[in-house]
């Protein structure tokens, strides 16, 4: 009790204890308050929650529901209706053209971003807002940026309206030489190069240097303003128009194929033209992921079966009329063969049930060459209320919405979010959790495992010393960090972080066990454990009774230690990529930011916290330990 | 209580010594020349100089017995790195061929050429024969510099390596050596000034020494490379420079070296610092500095006997930081994507690149186990205490 | 010539701690030292004794502090002169130490000829090392130590070998005074026996010209002292003669402390150990009145009203109580043994 209240006044402990809690408190107990799961990276897109009635209507089959539901939502305004917008649009079949228009518009303006071609991005703007394109709001805004070119107008005329007269010939020969280069870097479709010249001179301090910062600060306004609503607006196509339709196209290939399919499959055996379609039916059972090419073999297969019937249709057309001399006038001889084939009396009966046959065949296979050529943004095979056409559009809108990758710390996150969407402070939490956890079962393993081999070395001596000395020297040689590396790759991706504690208590317990032993020994020949030994103790009561308690002071130190270095261990496994991927841990965190290269671009809040915490937690420690040092170490107070 | 004088009485004993160190030379000349062909020459050389030294160390009583001591343990550590490395890449549970070319067999859809290319790894591995066996053979493409084909790479590990070290060691060896330099220097002038220096050093060192290097280095990279622009921030040098003969090629070699040196010598300095500075204090209080002052000694002098005390054991640090070289380069490589053997091991553990895994970890098994044999022998010869204890040991 | 090696007058010295408290272990302590002469210094641990020390060697450095009086070395006060001519001419050479413990007081790491030579250079003796070395051989051989010694590490000698080196090395230039500061209690009684005799050799052959012998054990002083002072919480309580303290104490202190000897005589089978009970005063917060009071026999209220001084008897005696010592010896006399 004394002890503790002396530990209590060292300020080095209390300072050390402080971080320590601070950061084991936070991650003990905000996941309590955030319930969330930390790895869910999607968050509700509350347009998906408030289609949710739709959706149902839908799989229910309730076509003039589902439209009236529609326009209610859209009536409602609350959602984000872009694309239910165009999913009426469709759904009453005179909007298509506007989901072409949008969906040209995106390609421009992304093909417009990758080249950074301002030139082209306007007049698509205009047009595009002009035409009351979708989320026109917000790019009204970004038009405003390219139009006129007026903070950089502004920022030319400035740097030409700057005062010249404490320059030389030469400096004034540079001068203008510098705004001839911007002028003409900024006519160019590339205005950022302009401010890398001004950087350059910025760094060469030429003079008036000061000045030239103003416009780098005004070129950079421009710029990255821009740049981040062409970003932005990108992220948004692609996430609505794009992914959507493409699901669409394809989910509409694919049905549309077995559609056809089913079509033709309805021919039965007991049609007289079963056998005539097995090839159709090949192409049909052979479909492979190129939906396009199936269409297009099955159109041209259909296409000729049609004409084939085409043609029966009109021979037997003839036939009835004519009676059996139009069997010679035909043209085509398969045909003419077929009807050859009839009975000569009963030529006419034949014909007509021929006609029918390919009749009905020939409607079948009208059915699903029209359902084949339901492809496309069309949609013209589709019919208006059709539900499992409005569904395929409904499922396209995602359930969650991906704009929040890599956002910045703002007030719903206050750490900002990492590349998938997590928040990081949630994700912090969980991770000092984890760590902490690996780091205390390291710490307890290492701890014990070197105390108990301490004891043992430094009571018993003798030929087990010999052996257990030169045992933990091998391994405090050997370095930890190789045997760590080794045993983790040998045991693949370790699943359960106890595990990974009892792997690095595992390595770490020679210098524990080392210094317990010396401890020990000299402990070995004092008066009160030779007076126990006399006595007749057995040999496990003197070590525990008459030798543990001496070196308790130096054994929560050590424990402290070895926390602090399984807890830097673990970290160093996760950022070599060696622990559960799955999992969360502070190094983990690391690691995903180094792999996504978060601290080349800048995005610190996706590792700073992490760093800070893990220092924290190790500095925190270490001082408990110096503190407690002090204590019981008086000699090198210091 | 032997007392060894030994030293002192030249003539007969110098003679001595002479003649077995000349054998010692001899020896060791010999094994290089004999097992030219069965050894490279980096293996040969070492053999050579180890039992030269331990023939010449006949010549010296008491701290001969100690370096033949040494020698024998590391020697042995040696083997069972040796094994260790050996041993554990086998323990994973299954046909290792298996496991270790799935990626690769998966492109393979010729089924005769993927038994062709299991068949030429079992024989690689030898794992047709028995453990012993394989071991043996191991050894014994060990001692030829023969290191196995890296699987993802598709060279020979032994020539990756190589090519990655020059890489780590010219950061971690100047930062070691400055820090070491400058983290004692700094240590023993903050214990003896004990000024407003000591409310300074001693609390920004101890932060120093706490942060986990790697930390350390990240928030260097965050500050000092992406916020201020003052360094690059990838790679060991611009890869878009065509020429590497250049100046501007050694000038990008240069300005992407600084960032990591710098962090890691600030690491090291904190740490020193702080060692430094309580062995000097605990040094200045004892006894025998007492004694000196009162005799007349002046200042200065006493001063110089302790830091010379206080060195002691952090040259024995110094070895223990030059050994754990290249474990440690491994995450400043990791973080500043700089092309050393750490980062090499890195993607080599990504990759479950099993030889170059090992090639490796055996790497810096060796430079550990070296450099701590080097300390202690230089250990054992500046530090007459060692010598006493080996006396006593009889 | 003068025959007073060392005269101390009034002399106190304090620690300061860490809270900027003076705690004065040294408070008002005056003697003479002759010629030839060897003054014992006795009391129980934490009186004061090795402070005493350290400050007449002048040697002030944090937390010690030099508070007032003088102290006459050779007809010069030490403390008015500057750190330099102190350390060149006084330490070392005139008034010399050894200290408690001589197991730590050599450097590990050098050998104890390096160390000579060290000590001899500092003060300009003029001497070339060989020169030095000899002087060194000298005075080992005649503490009966071996020459090897001068080759040898410090961690190669046994205890009472380093203890002999010690005090040959703080002799080396014949300091008018020695401070031996307990220099064989770490030592067992054989040891102890030889290194006594060679103190007493040394001052009998004028390697050094006057001691000053510190110890709690009082046996010993009886051989060697030939004045006893008996110092308890920073003040000297007694002085006199060594057959007049140890026979005929006065102070009760020092007469409880005689009392509390074993003394294998005969006749003293049935004498019974008198023990003092108590501790010494916490000299940060000094009592008021004599600072023996808590644990004397003979207290009365007076004792604790005002401070003691020093009385003087005719014979030169010295003791600190305001009884006469008429009285402190009746007392005595009627002190009625625990068993008789």
């Amino acid at each position: 009790m004394q002890t503790i209240k002396t530990m209590l006044k060292s300020p080095r402990f209390l300072i050390g204890f402080i971080l320590v809690m601070t950061v084991v408190l936070f991650a003990v107990i905000y996941p309590m308050v955030d319930t969330r799961d930390p790895k869910a990276n999607r968050l509700p897109n509350e347009a998906y929650e408030a289609v949710a009635p739709l959706r149902a209507m839908l799989d229910a089959g309730e076509g003039e529901n589902a439209t009236q539901e529609i326009a209610r939502l859209i009536a409602q305004e609350e959602a984000d209706f872009g694309p239910y917008q165009a999913l009426y649009g469709w759904y009453t079949q005179n909007q298509i053209a506007d989901y072409k228009i949008e969906n040209r518009s995106a390609n421009i303006i992304s093909a417009a971003v990758d080249k950074m071609d301002w030139a082209g991005i306007y007049p698509t703007l205009t047009e595009y807002i002009d035409g009351g394109g979708d989320r026109s709001d917000m790019l009204v805004g970004m038009r405003g940026l390219l139009e006129g070119n007026e903070p950089v107008d502004m920022a030319l005329d400035t740097l030409r309206g700057l005062d010249t007269s404490g320059l030389d010939a030469a400096g004034l020969a540079k001068w203008q030489q510098l705004l001839d280069d911007v002028a003409a870097r900024l006519a160019e479709p590339n205005p950022p190069m302009a401010k890398k010249l001004l950087d350059d001179y910025y760094r060469a301090r030429g003079p008036m240097f000061g000045d030239t910062v103003m416009l780098g600060q005004a070129l950079t306004e421009v710029n990255d303003g821009l740049i981040k609503e062409i970003v932005n607006l990108n992220l948004l196509f692609e996430q609505y128009a794009t992914p959507t339709l493409l699901r669409v196209q394809a989910k509409i290939d694919s049905t549309a194929v077995d559609k056809a399919a089913s079509a033709v499959k309805q021919i039965k055996r007991t049609n007289a033209l079963y056998a005539e379609l097995e090839p159709l039916r090949a192409i049909f059972d052979a479909k492979g992921e190129d939906t396009a090419e199936v269409i297009r073999l099955a159109t041209e297969e259909i296409a000729r079966v049609r004409q084939h019937n085409r043609d029966v249709l009109t021979a037997a057309e003839a036939v009835r009329e004519k009676g059996a001399e139009a069997v010679s006038a035909i043209v085509d001889e398969t045909v003419r063969a077929e009807f050859e084939s009839l009975n000569a009396e009963d030529i006419v009966k034949g014909a007509q049930a021929l006609a029918d046959a390919h009749g009905e065949t020939g409607q079948r296979l009208d059915d699903a060459l029209s359902r084949l050529s339901g492809v496309g943004v069309d949609f013209g095979g589709f019919k208006p209320g059709d539900p499992s056409a409005i569904k395929i559009l409904t499922d396209g809108i995602p359930a969650s919405t991906l704009t929040l990758k890599n956002l910045p710390p703002s007030r719903e996150h206050p750490l900002g979010t990492d590349m998938d969407s997590r928040d990081v402070l949630l994700e912090l939490a969980h991770a000092a959790r984890l760590s902490l956890m690996v780091g205390l079962i390291a710490g307890c393993i290492a701890t014990v495992l070197g105390i108990i081999i301490g004891l043992l070395a430094g009571y018993i001596g003798g030929v087990l010393d010999s052996i257990l000395t030169t045992w933990t020297n091998l391994f405090l040689v050997i370095p930890s960090f190789v045997i760590l590396i080794l045993l983790s790759v040998a045991m693949g991706q370790i699943r359960e972080a106890w595990i990974t504690g009892l792997v690095i208590g595992l390595t770490a317990w020679p210098w524990t066990a080392k210094s317990v032993r010396a401890q020990t020994v000299s402990l070995r020949y004092r008066d009160h454990v030779n007076m126990a030994r006399i006595t007749g103790n057995p040999t496990w009561r003197i070590i525990a009774v008459e030798i543990a308690p001496y070196i308790a002071s130096y054994i929560v130190m050590a424990f402290i230690l070895q926390v602090a270095s399984g807890i830097i261990s673990e970290a160093t496994l996760s950022i070599l990529g060696l622990g559960n991927p799955s999992s969360i841990s502070l190094g983990r965190m690391i690691n995903r930011a180094q792999q996504y290269e978060s601290i080349v671009n800048g995005r610190w809040w996706e590792f700073v916290p992490v760093a800070v915490s893990i220092a924290m937690i190790t500095f925190g420690l270490y001082m408990m330990n110096s503190g407690m040092d002090q204590v019981f170490n008086p000699k090198i107070r210091s | 209580m032997k007392a060894n004088f030994a030293l002192a009485a030249p003539g007969a004993q110098g003679k001595k010594a002479a003649a077995y160190i000349l054998t010692a030379l001899l020896v060791g000349v010999l094994i290089v020349i004999a097992l030219s062909g069965h050894a490279s020459l980096g293996w040969r050389l070492a053999l050579a100089i180890l039992v030269a030294a331990v023939v010449a160390s006949y010549a010296m009583p008491t701290f001969g017995k100690y370096l033949r001591k040494r020698i024998y343990w590391y020697t042995g550590t040696f083997f069972v790195a040796l094994a260790l490395n050996f041993l554990l890449p086998r323990l994973i549970p299954g046909n290792p061929v298996d496991i270790i070319l799935q990626d690769v067999l998966a492109g393979i859809t010729d089924s005769s050429a993927a038994t062709a290319l299991k068949n030429q790894y079992i024989a690689q591995l030898g794992l047709d024969k028995s453990i012993l066996e394989q071991f043996f053979r191991y050894t014994g493409n060990l001692f030829k510099g023969e290191l196995g084909m890296s699987l993802y790479l598709a060279q020979p590990v032994a020539k990756i390596l190589a090519s990655k070290i020059p890489w780590s060691v010219a950061i971690m060896l100047p930062s070691i050596l400055v820090g070491w330099l400058a983290g004692n220097l700094l240590g023993a002038y903050a214990a003896y000034k004990k000024g407003i220096y000591e409310k300074v050093i001693f609390p920004v060192s101890l932060f120093l020494s706490s942060i986990p290097s790697f930390i350390f280095s990240m928030l260097m990279l965050l500050w000092l490379g992406v916020s201020w622009g003052w360094f690059p921030v990838l790679g060991g040098f611009d890869a878009q420079i065509i020429s590497k003969q250049s100046g501007v090629y050694y000038m990008s070699l240069l300005s992407h070296w600084a960032l990591p040196f710098i962090s890691q010598t600030l690491i090291v300095i904190g740490g020193q610092a702080i060692g430094m500075r309580s062995m000097a204090l605990y040094e200045l209080n004892v006894d025998y500095v007492l004694f000196a002052k009162l005799q007349g000694i002046r200042d200065r002098k006493v001063t110089r006997y302790v830091f010379r005390n206080a060195m002691l054991p952090q040259v024995s640090g110094l070895a223990l930081s030059l050994g754990g070289m290249v474990a440690g380069s491994t995450l400043i490589e990791i973080v500043f994507s700089y092309p050393g053997l750490g980062q090499q091991l890195m993607m080599a553990i990504r990759n479950v690149d099993y030889p170059l895994i090992s090639g490796c970890t055996l790497v810096i098994s060796i430079t550990m186990l070296v450099a701590n044999l080097l300390i202690d022998i230089i250990y054992g010869l500046i530090d007459p205490r060692v010598r006493t204890a080996q006396a006593e040991e009889g | 010539m003068s025959d007073t090696m060392l005269m101390v007058n009034d002399l106190k010295t304090y620690y300061r701690t860490r809270l900027k408290e003076n705690v004065y272990a040294v408070d008002g302590v005056s003697f003479g030292l002759e010629r030839g002469k060897v003054l014992g210094i006795a009391g129980e641990s934490g009186c004061g004794k090795s402070t005493l020390s350290l400050s007449l060697m002048g040697f002030y450095f944090p937390p010690l502090h030099f508070g007032s009086g003088s102290i006459l070395l050779n007809g010069n006060d030490i403390m008015k002169l500057p750190y330099e001519t102190l350390r060149k001419d006084y330490l070392g050479k005139q008034i010399a130490y050894i200290p408690q413990a001589a197991m730590n007081a050599l450097n590990p790491t050098r050998r104890i000829r390096r160390y000579v030579v060290d000590v001899l250079t500092e003060h300009d003796t003029g001497l070339d090392e060989k020169a030095m070395l000899n002087l060194a051989r000298e005075k080992l051989s005649f503490l009966n130590l071996p020459d090897r010694v001068l080759d040898a590490y410090p961690g190669e000698l046994s205890g009472g070998m380093k203890q002999r080196t010690v005090i040959a090395l703080s002799t080396l230039l014949n300091p008018s005074v020695l401070i031996a500061d307990e220099p064989s209690s770490a030592l067992d009684v054989s040891s102890q026996k030889v290194v006594m005799e060679m103190l007493r050799k040394m001052l009998r052959e004028s390697q050094v010209q006057s001691m000053i012998f510190i110890t709690h054990e009082l046996p010993l002083l009886r051989h060697v002292a030939d004045h006893i002072a008996v110092m308890y919480a920073g003040e000297f309580v007694e002085w006199g003669t060594a057959e007049q303290v140890i026979f005929d104490p006065i102070h009760p202190y020092s007469h409880a402390l005689m009392g509390s000897i074993i003394v294998p005589e005969e006749g003293m089978k049935s004498h019974s150990l008198s023990c003092i009970p108590g501790a010494p005063p916490n000299l940060k917060n000094v009592p008021k009145g004599c600072r023996f009071a808590e644990r004397c026999t003979y207290i009365t209220p007076e004792c604790r009203a005002e401070n003691q001084v020093m009385t003087t008897l005719p014979d030169g005696r010295q003791y600190r109580c305001r009884f006469s010592q008429e009285a402190l010896r009746d007392m005595y006399a009627k002190e009625v043994p625990a068993n008789a």
